[in-house]
């Protein structure tokens, strides 16, 4: 993947589409600078900012290039050949991808040193100056000294618009990559094409565009920040367009059927990564002071609004639904079959409830980077602290999780009829989780206890952590004790136990 | 032989639809009632509307889509994953079979509902009152003469209108809003049951749809559309248009009833149910 990278960064540093677009951006720069009135307080900034913030400007150098370097490659990689070589359809879209990013870093890398050869003798100033901070507010919002209120220097706010362009450039061609490889050519071309005419569109501002489908917000920054939750809803979009375009390969990989998508592991990872990243999202609305205080918000406990408790509270209940079907699929002839295989009920509940609490804490831990990745964008960069603080919350969920897995496997065996007796627990947890706010600071059933914004890991945290680990263990080995000592007075009534040995 | 007599009688009652329709009546209606003399117990309302909305504010708006799958769906989820409706075909015709289940449902659904707000209205209005006579304070507010308290209580929830008529049109007006939501989502959990073979996805269907709709409503801006603030009654916190919490429920019930009714037409070659 490094040597594709590398090959994809050489071959666009010496492709005539990347000199084209580096030269035209060039020639826009210089027109810029000599059609400008006065000498702008930012220096060079004042000149490169406004371009590289601007939807148009990104929008018709970018996204053009990008177009005119993917569509061909997505093509040829749609052949058979390509796929051969690289021996699945995910090794040939790392390559793919791989290659892109080389190629992109390259046209970012070429960007910026056009950038400073062109506007270098108007100064680079690494700070915004104390003219600039004095200076009028412009009209436009891709100005330098607008970009001054979001950003703490001028080259911060040029590596950032650089950086949210490029992600959203490379999310744009994974979709593309992957229609096309998985033989849907035609289609890669339409969406690369409707895609691009759409972000042109959003950035000319024609007609007043809803927030949600504004195509500007999902490759320019400054635009994102101008128009609050522009900057959420970006990156909802990229979330959004990598996890349908995953999905979409992975059902490809598996069976090329719809029910694929739906192949029950994959949709409760993808069920509990969408649940976390709204729940994120609203947490990161309205711009959190800091990361710490973007995760007090992110794990409330129940000092929340209905809709957060029910989105947060759904995640854990994802984790063990899946697992009641699991269970309830073995009701139809295949517990038996389960039984032989590890010949005794305990030892199959053992391994059972072993697994899925290892599937619940993967799919738990996986949620990490989501929760990382929006607190930055919305609130600025962690701290050792709040990492730590993180995870604990993160912790909490799979207390919760393990929790609802071990009663599930009680009602497996004490119900006849476990999807109704499920929902009614489902019920229960959700109302009992909600109206008794002193005994979740016990033990959490529905949702991890509040984190604080002050103190690191607060006593009530762990505490409640604890103990609805405990919770679980004290139920499941009841539940072990239960079930065996019944399988050995059956054994022993058949006779099939000395009751002398 | 004492414990396997307690166990048929129980599983028999249990099975039975109308005494498992009369237990979730009741473990609903005693939820609700403690949430809302509770909270009734130390605040002072401005009348009697404001109380009889802090009882539907209760656990119900959680526990709405779980209880309606449980009455709606329960006896058809039943019968698909015991093979029973199969064995059944031979002596009854398919379409019959399943329009009876579903009116059922409805019906049942239906009268839980509306029996429901008899009761939170029967609470709201005569105990409350007798029970804590501080608990209504119009003068709290500043407010003083009936009117202005009407006022007062359309401004906060717009289906109050009707208590300008007379507080027995209000209620059957709020029966029926609940009654029709319920309604919707038992067509919602009968759409769920016949197409997802999973009983407990199937089972969990209406929450699913109540809680991505409110999701994406809430977010985008819009909470009168969202369920979670009007399916049980429109007060939520803040005053709102009644076009926009009647137009999704609306929406989606021609979409849930649609959809019943295909499955219902093209049950006879539904390979499920042959």
């Amino acid at each position: 993947m490094i040597r594709q990278a590398y090959i994809g960064f050489l071959t666009s540093a010496l492709s005539l589409r990347t000199i084209a677009t580096v030269a035209i951006y060039g020639l826009l720069l210089l027109s810029k600078i000599s059609l400008s009135n006065e000498v702008s307080p930012f220096g060079a900034w004042g000149y490169v900012l406004p371009i590289v913030s601007d939807p148009l400007w990104i929008s018709l150098i970018w996204l053009t290039w990008l177009l005119v370097w993917t569509l061909p490659r997505a093509l040829a990689s749609a052949r058979d050949i390509e796929l051969i070589r690289a021996g699945s359809l995910n090794k040939l879209l790392n390559l793919e991808l791989s290659n892109l990013f080389g190629a992109m870093l390259a046209l970012a890398l070429l960007l910026s040193a056009c950038s400073l050869g062109v506007a270098i003798q108007l100064g680079v100033p690494s700070s915004w100056t104390t003219e600039a901070a004095n200076a009028t507010l412009s009209q436009s919002v891709f100005s330098a000294d607008q970009l001054a209120k979001w950003f703490s220097s001028p080259m911060n706010a040029y590596l950032m618009s650089v950086l949210y362009s490029f992600l959203g450039a490379f999310t744009l061609a994974q979709v593309i990559l992957v229609l096309a490889i998985s033989q849907h050519s035609r289609f890669a071309v339409l969406f690369a094409i409707v895609s691009w005419l759409w972000i042109v569109l959003s950035s000319f501002s024609p007609v007043d565009i809803p927030l949600p489908i504004d195509g500007a917000i999902f490759v320019s920054i400054a635009w994102a920040l101008a128009n609050p939750p522009g900057i959420l809803l970006g990156i909802a979009w990229w979330m959004f367009l990598w996890l349908a375009s995953n999905c979409f390969l992975l059902a490809l990989r598996r069976q090329k059927t719809l029910s694929a998508f739906l192949s029950e592991r994959l949709t409760v990872a993808i069920v509990c990564q969408l649940l976390f990243t709204t729940s994120a999202l609203l947490a990161g609305s309205g711009s959190p002071a800091s990361f710490q205080s973007f995760i007090s918000r992110m794990f409330p406990g129940l000092s929340t609004d209905l809709l957060s408790y029910l989105i947060q509270a759904a995640i854990p209940l994802t984790i063990s639904t899946a697992f009641v079907t699991r269970l309830i699929e073995l009701r139809n002839g295949f517990f038996e079959l389960q039984l032989l295989r590890w010949g005794k009920s305990s030892k199959w509940m053992r391994r059972a409830v072993l697994a899925e609490t290892v599937r619940a804490l993967v799919t738990i831990v996986a949620l990490f980077p989501v929760v990382c990745a929006i607190g930055i964008f919305t609130s600025g960069n962690p701290t050792i602290d709040s990492v730590l603080v993180t995870f604990v919350g993160l912790l909490g969920f799979f207390a919760v999780a393990s929790l609802q897995i071990v009663i599930a496997l009680l009602l497996f065996r004490l119900s006849r009829n476990l999807p109704t007796a499920w929902m009614i627990f489902v019920a229960f947890v959700l109302f009992v989780g909600y109206w008794f706010p002193d005994l979740n600071a016990w033990i959490s059933v529905a949702v991890p206890v509040q984190i604080s914004e002050f103190e690191f890991a607060s006593k009530t945290n762990f505490l409640s952590l604890f103990v609805s680990l405990a919770t679980a263990a004290v139920i499941f080995y009841t539940l072990h004790f239960w079930v065996d000592r019944r399988e050995r007075v059956i054994q022993m009534e058949k006779g099939e136990i000395n009751v002398r040995n | 032989m004492l414990k396997s007599l307690s166990n048929t009688f129980v599983s028999k009652l249990l099975a039975k639809s109308s005494f498992r329709d009369l237990v979730i009546f009741f473990l609903l209606a005693v939820i609700g009632l403690w949430a809302g003399f509770s909270a009734t117990e130390d605040s002072a309302y401005r009348s009697p509307a404001q109380v009889f909305i802090q009882f539907l504010n209760g656990p119900d708006r959680l526990t709405f889509p779980i209880a309606v799958a449980l009455i709606a769906g329960t006896a058809l989820t039943w019968e698909l994953s015991d093979r029973f409706f199969i064995s059944t075909r031979s002596r009854e015709d398919a379409r019959k079979r399943l329009t009876k289940i579903l009116l059922s449902a409805l019906v049942r659904v239906f009268a839980v509902y509306v029996g429901l707000i008899v009761v939170y209205s029967i609470a709201a209005f005569i105990f409350v009152p007798l029970v804590h006579p501080d608990a209504i304070s119009p003068e709290t507010y500043g407010l003083t003469g009936k009117s202005i308290v009407y006022l007062e209580d359309v401004d906060g929830a717009p289906l109050t209108n009707f208590l300008f008529h007379n507080i027995v049109v209000f209620i059957v007006v709020s029966a029926l809003w609940i009654g029709f939501h319920a309604i919707t989502f038992a067509l919602v959990t009968f759409v769920a049951t016949m197409t997802i073979h999973k009983p407990v996805v199937a089972l969990a269907g209406p929450m699913i749809v109540y809680v991505v709709e409110s999701a994406i409503f809430q977010i985008a801006g819009l909470p009168a559309s969202s369920f979670l603030i009007s399916a049980i009654h429109p007060a939520g916190l803040q005053h709102y248009d009644l076009k926009s919490s009647v137009a999704p429920i609306l929406a989606l019930f021609i979409v849930a009833f649609a959809a019943s009714s295909i499955l219902i037409i093209r049950s006879r070659t539904n390979t499920r149910l042959s």
